[in-house]
């Protein structure tokens, strides 16, 4: 849990912001397929009182799961001072791109909005977002974190780039599956489809896999998790070497994951996805 | 922003982008993984192509 403390004139107010996830989507979304982004319990919260503004965060930090987001989110809605979500939203957009230079919006959209995001870029200039209201829940779902890859995130971005110039048809073919499992995530939620959840993130695991990003160590842990009736697949841009990151981990019995985590020596953190929005705080 | 173009065409990068070792690269290129970093083609083929990178006259804007 991160926590500063600065001083301020007085003034009290309380705002949290979720971080989020990529449910499926990764890699091929650079070259233009879609991706499926929830919001997730996990918070950050700008607080003051007393003159002095407090900043505390359960975000995972440099795990993808958009804490510079959220902490944009959480300063604009100070700034803006009531709900208004689009002046929040526009404003945490302003400031992330001072930060990062050409954001998607992706990432302030769901800490805004919560919930879940279907985004695609269509063209260089032109990105398609739709906020999803789902119609089921997903529970049981954890995060396995099984190391810091011992690569760059810009190696696997390379990788994946290399692997595509080499053989683009192939690895169209490989987005192209990538992007029927995100459109049956899709599906799921809106309750148009009866695909079992665990399937679904079996078969992207496989086509992370079929794309390289995925280590051998990292197979392994799944195929276990597997066998014990669970699912799992990494988050973000994986690894090759030895760890990959983050999983996202499911079983329908949550005793079972647990156990299989602490026989493991792996760290296990439950996470609900959906999750609300920007938050002005009592 | 970085210009990793040239002066007559200026391709312009966040300055993470270019930080190796630093946690601050990590997250940008976690970023572009997930879709919440768009980078155009031109600017990733530069990026990743370390010795056409040279070509670029590396000036800040």
């Amino acid at each position: 849990m991160m926590e500063k403390v600065n001083k301020v004139p007085a003034k009290r107010y309380k705002v949290s912001a979720p971080g989020k996830l990529i449910i499926s989507g990764e890699h091929a979304v650079v070259y233009g397929y879609p991706a499926l982004v929830t919001a997730v319990d996990k918070r950050l919260t700008v607080s003051c009182a007393e003159k002095k503004i407090k900043i505390t965060s359960n975000i995972p930090i440099g795990a993808g799961m958009g804490s510079s987001a959220a902490f944009a989110v959480a300063k604009s809605a100070i700034k803006v001072g009531k709900p208004n979500l689009e002046k929040i939203n526009g404003l945490a957009y302003e400031m992330e791109k001072v930060q990062h230079g050409n954001p998607s919006g992706v990432d302030n959209t769901i800490s805004t909005y919560g919930g879940f995001l279907w985004y695609r870029k269509e063209a260089e200039n032109l990105k398609t977002f739709k906020q999803i209201t789902p119609k089921i829940k997903f529970s049981n779902i954890f995060l396995i974190y099984t190391g810091k890859p011992k690569e760059s995130t810009k190696e696997m971005v390379s990788h994946v780039a290399d692997l595509y110039r080499n053989d683009k048809a192939h690895f169209d073919r490989v987005f192209r599956e990538i992007e029927k499992i995100t459109r049956e995530f899709l599906k799921v939620l809106l309750d148009e489809s009866k695909t079992d959840f665990s399937s679904l993130i079996k078969e992207n695991e496989r086509l992370l896999e079929a794309l390289d990003v995925v280590s051998p160590k990292t197979k392994r842990l799944i195929r276990k998790l597997e066998a014990l009736g669970g699912a799992a697949k990494i988050s973000g841009a994986g690894g090759l070497k030895d760890a990959s990151g983050v999983l996202i981990a499911y079983h329908k019995d949550a005793n079972k994951l647990k156990e299989f985590a602490k026989r493991s020596k792996l760290e296990l953190m439950k996470v609900k996805l959906g999750e609300e929005g920007v938050r002005f705080e009592k | 922003m970085i210009n990793i173009g040239s002066k007559e065409n200026p391709i312009l990068v966040s300055n993470e982008a270019l930080k190796p070792g630093e946690e601050a690269e990590r997250e940008y290129w976690e970023g572009v993984a997930s879709g919440s970093i768009i980078i155009e083609a031109e600017a990733l083929d530069l990026l990743l192509g370390d010795d056409r990178l040279r070509q670029g006259d590396g000036k800040s804007e």
